[in-house]
This record gives C-alpha cells, structure tokens and sequence, in this order.
C-alpha cells in the first residue's frame, strides 16, 4: 500500500512539471509588466528598468525559468515581486480557508446528495424524483458566482441571517463557522447535484443485477437489500465523481471567495493576477495543481476500501 | 400433503410499448414432496417467466400476474401478503440462477453472503450462521471452507460461484428449489459435477426441484417428470421414462429428433422449420400450427387444451390431434 502511494506521488511530479513550466510561460507572455504596476503609470523609462533588474525580470527567461526549478525542488516557491514576502508564508496564511470551504462544500453535498439520489432512484418517476432531478439539473447550470449573489440575496439581504460584509475574527471558531455556512452552502449545492445524479443513476443500474436478484430470491429486508447489496456497489462509480469534481470545486471555490469577500486562495490568485506578480501566480499554480494531484491519490485509495477487486492489485 | 406445489392456470403478462402481452397462458402443474419437475423448452418459451412468478421476482414495473392460483403447501403464494411471501422466499422456497458469476454481490464475501440468508430466516446470531454457512460450504464440496469463507466471487471459478449459490440456496433446509438452468453458464466439464451434486443434495435433503433447462440430455438424469413448453404454454408433460419412450406432441417429437447424439449418424437430426411467434403476435388457435408437419391434418383455428391421453391422467398433452 505505501508503496503504491509513494509510486502515486512520484507520478505526480511530471503533472506538476508540465502545470508550473505552462504557467510559468503563459505569466509571461500575458500583457502587463509588474514593474509597470508598482511604480505607477507616470513612471521613466530609467526607474522602470532600475525595477526591473532589481526583480530580475531583465535576464532571459529560461534563466528565470531554470532559478525558478531550482528553488521549487527546494520546496521553496520564492518571493512576491510585489508584497516583498515569502509566497510559501503568504500561501500558509490562507490556504486553510480554502480548504475548509472545500472541504465543507464536498461534506455538505454528500450528505445531501447521497440521500437524495437514492431516494430519487427508489421512487424513480414519482413527483419527487423529477421534483429531485429538477433542482439538481438548476444546481448544475448555476455559476457559482450567481448562485452565490442570489444566496447572499436570499440569506443576507431579505432574511438577514447572515452578513453581506464583514470583517469576521478568524481565530474565534464560532463566527469562523458563521461565515463559513454561506459560502460552503454555494459549493456544496454544487456537488450536490453532481452527487445525486450520479447516485441516482448509478443505484438505477446497480438494482437491475443479477445479485440483487438474488437478495431478492433470498428473501432479505428490503433495506438490505438496498443498502448492504445495492448501495455499497453503486457508491463506487460516485467515488469517481466526487474525486473529478473537488478539482471542479477548487476551481469554483474561487468564485465564491470573491463572491463572499472571504479569505483564501481565490482571493489571492486574483490580486496576484492584477498586480502582474508572476511569482506568487507560479507558486498558487503548483499549490493547486498539488491539491487536485491529492485528490486524485486519495479517490484512488477510497475505491480499494469499498471494491474489494480493486483492492488486491 | 399431496403435493407440495399446485400451479392452476397462471397467466403472467409483460408491458410493451403497445399494451400488455401474455408472456405465458394458463400454466397448470403439481408437484409432489421429493419430486423433481423438469421443465423444457427453447429461449423465450416462458419456462424462467413461470419460476420468476411463483418467486414474486417479477420487476416491479411493466409486469403482472394476469390469472391463477399457485398453492404452495396449501397457501396461495400469488395473493399472499408481500412479506409472508418474503419470509417464505429464501427459506422454504429458494431459487439457483443461470449465472453464478454475476448473480453473486461483487462486493461481499461469498461466506457472508451464505450466512445471510440463515442469519435472516433462522433466528440465529451471526455466529451461528457463519457456523451454518461453513457447513453448507463443506456440503457442497467447496474445499477448505475456512479460508474460502472470507473470498470474494472474484477469487473464484464458475463453478465454484454455482456452488456457493448452492449452499445459499440450501441454506433453510428448503421444500422447494427452483433450478433455473443453473448449468447454462458453466464449462461442460463442470455440468455434470453441479448435476450430481443438485440432484445427491436434493435426495439427501428430501426436497422437491422444478429444474428448468432446455437440454434433453440433463432431463433424462435428473428429472421425475418433464413439462414441455412452447411458446408460452405447457405443450406436453409426462413421466420421465413416457416422455422419451413415447412422445406425443409434435412439438416434443421434433425436439427430440432434433438431439445430435455422439454415437449416430446425424444425417438424420431434424431442426423444427419457421418461428416462434413472437409474444405480440400470437395465433387464436394452436401456436405450433405453423411449424407443425402434421398441419394438413389439422385446423388454425382452435386453441387445444392439456388433457389426458390415452386414459392415462399422468400424460398430458395439447394438441387436437391428440384429442
């Protein structure tokens, strides 16, 4: 088994090679000039090329490119041109916030969801299953950005259940919590109607084999039935939607901190856009790219705990 | 008890896209206590369809029992409360299926499976049906149980999975087994074996079998009496012996020409011209008339009964030119 992971994760490093070398060229080939960004527009032509062989952007790229491996293979994702700080501290600060909202959205859509679909595929062509698919089909087409905007309508303006805008204290658990049940409510309704679906159909086909059947002849409980024989197979195909769409949430998670002001990696990689800040982009990039090489592994690893044919190899 | 199963005029239907067909039209049959019941006929003839309606395993959606009654041990298993039918189901009254690879859960350990239909039939703790389970394993020659009870049907052969749907099968000391050409999917090797065995456990047992296949050659060794089906109805059934030495409906007379056989010249195996009519398209009269040779003789357009031939209430057969 570890060998298997450490054999996964060493997998992992030509993915990450090819994300950070595509980033770090496409940074650069995108218009704007950081140099340009801090000294403002009125700036000489002297003071801007001062800048710039102080950040080193006036050495060929490749150079840049290759210093830029080599820290990264040191663990170290080097400096913000722009906040003069470590980008590996900058990203320590608000990399739990990203993945407390992921994380939250993902348990909440599956709690949700994974009832909702089996009860969809239990009375499938009832008023409450096409109620189901309905409402899940709305949760797909929803950008999260929208969907967001009509929350903080909904629970903020009208009802006033919640903040529009605040400025929270993150170290007291409680208003941590707070705050995170909006946000999280935008990314779990995603995966939510990912989740039922998935569940619905995935169960609808699992109760059509063969050894249901033979539950069946065997005289189990209905319940049983469906959840010791029919749930535990379909689940497997789920497993596969939940892993491929956490990398979808990371990337609506993005969205949503804007949406909701929160602090996180959505926030920063936006700032870091803006301010043309080339470093701290790379290093958000190889950070992310890292998260969804994660998620992978640990999807993989969830198949063997549930389908015992995959476990042996 | 006279018989342990009385099957009276069961008609089940399936819903296609323009209506409601009769897949099967009034079946009548009886079995006695220890009696093994064949019952034959090509794909589609409505032999599973009959096993399938008495187990109350139709799909939910899209079937229906149309007419009938089917005693079991003298209550009605077609109008019984769901759950009665369901505690019946499994332990009195068990079924084998075609495919032993898919019809085992995937997921669970194939001794677990065993013992769970003695941990839900029995009231007995899961000890106690682990313990069942590992005698059942052994009964059925599954070799060194102890570590073939935590396996899952992917570690195992065809035949061994037949066997473990076996002793599931077995598992409540049942009255009735139903077969549903449980040697189909399996190596012609291996046949024989899971013949024998049915067939020792079932005398072991003392249980009665309806063993549905639509190979000649197994009915002859396992079968008490045979019910030859055709599209839907019960054509001809007689005692096992009666039934090769003297068959009577043309139907029967043409299966069994149409045998190959290892130690003949086979320039004599004769197939049966032209269809079955198809479920949506049955004739008013006799479904055999267009590929009977006989069909000069006789007339389209009257449905035969299943009655007696030649005084003898043990032979049956449908056919108006029997009559």
């Amino acid at each position: 088994m570890l060998q298997y992971i450490i054999k996964r994760l060493l997998l992992a490093i030509p993915i990450l090679l090819a994300v950070v070398t595509l980033v770090f060229f496409v940074v650069r080939m995108a218009p704007g000039d950081p140099a340009q960004v801090i000294l403002g527009d009125s700036a000489s032509y002297e003071s801007l090329t001062a800048l710039r062989a102080e950040l080193g952007l006036d050495r060929p790229v490749i150079v840049q490119y290759g210093e830029f491996l080599v820290s990264l293979v040191q663990g170290d994702l080097g400096d913000s041109i722009i906040r003069k700080q470590s980008i590996n501290s900058i990203i320590a600060d608000v990399l739990p916030y990203t993945v407390e909202l992921t994380l939250a959205g993902v348990l909440l859509g599956v709690i949700i969801g994974l009832p909702l679909g089996v009860f969809s595929a239990v009375y499938r062509n009832s008023l409450w299953d096409y109620i189901t698919r309905i409402g899940s089909l709305i949760g797909l087409s929803f950008p999260a950005f929208y969907s967001g905007i009509l929350l903080l309508l909904a629970f903020s303006v009208y009802l006033g259940w919640f903040p529009v805008v605040s400025d929270p204290d993150m170290d007291n658990l409680g208003e941590r919590l707070y705050m995170l049940v909006l946000p999280a409510m935008n990314l779990g309704l995603i995966m939510m109607a990912y989740v039922v679906r998935s569940a619905r159909s995935s169960l609808l086909e699992t109760l059509g084999e063969d050894y249901i059947r033979t539950a069946k002849a065997k005289g189990l409980p209905g319940f049983i039935i469906l959840y010791k024989h029919g749930l535990k197979n379909a689940l497997i195909p789920v497993i596969t939607i939940i892993g491929l769409y956490i990398g979808v949430l990371v990337g609506n998670s993005v969205l949503t901190e804007i949406v909701f002001n929160r602090p996180g990696l959505g926030k920063l990689i936006l700032s870091a856009l803006d301010e043309r800040d080339y470093n701290l982009l790379q290093g958000l990039m190889v950070i992310y790219a890292f998260l969804i090489v994660l998620v992978n592994l640990v999807t993989d690893l969830t198949y063997g705990m549930v389908d015992p044919r995959i476990r042996k190899q | 008890m006279k018989y342990i199963l009385e099957v009276k005029n069961l008609s089940t239907a399936f819903k296609l896209q323009s209506g409601w067909y009769r897949a099967t039209t009034d079946i009548s049959f009886v079995l006695k206590p220890n009696e093994t019941l064949a019952v034959v006929g090509e794909s589609g003839c409505g032999k599973s369809v009959t096993a399938f309606s008495l187990m109350g395993l139709l799909p939910e959606h899209g079937s229906r029992i149309d007419s009938g009654s089917a005693l079991f041990k003298g209550e009605d298993l077609l109008t019984m409360p769901k759950e009665k039918l369901r505690k019946i189901r499994g332990s009195a009254m068990t079924m084998i299926f075609q495919e032993p690879m898919t019809s085992l859960n995937p997921v669970l350990t194939v001794g677990s499976q065993i013992a769970e239909a003695v941990f839900y039939h029995m009231n007995v703790g899961k000890a106690a049906a682990r313990k069942r389970a590992l005698e059942l394993m052994d009964m059925v020659k599954i070799p060194d149980p102890g570590n073939r009870y935590n396996d899952y049907p992917h570690h195992l052969s065809g035949g061994m999975c037949q066997r473990i749907m076996i002793a599931m099968s077995l598992a409540c000391e049942p009255d009735l087994v139903f077969a549903d050409e449980p040697t189909t999917a399996l190596d012609v090797t291996i046949q024989a074996q899971m013949i024998y065995l049915l067939h020792e456990l079932k005398e072991k047992q003392q249980m009665s079998m309806v063993f549905i296949t639509h190979d000649l050659g197994v009915v002859a060794h396992v079968a008490d009496r045979v019910a030859v089906m055709y599209a839907g109805n019960i054509v001809e059934t007689a005692p096992v012996a009666d039934l090769f030495a003297d068959p009577r409906h043309p139907y029967t007379k043409a299966l069994l020409k149409s045998i190959p056989r290892l130690d003949k010249d086979n320039k004599d195996i004769l197939p049966i011209q032209g269809m079955v009519p198809s479920i949506d398209n049955m004739p008013e009269g006799c479904r055999f008339y267009s590929r009977c040779e006989k069909k000069e003789q006789c007339r389209p357009d009257k449905f035969p009964q299943l009655l007696p031939i030649d005084n003898n209430p043990n032979h049956l057969v449908r056919c108006l030119l029997c009559e």
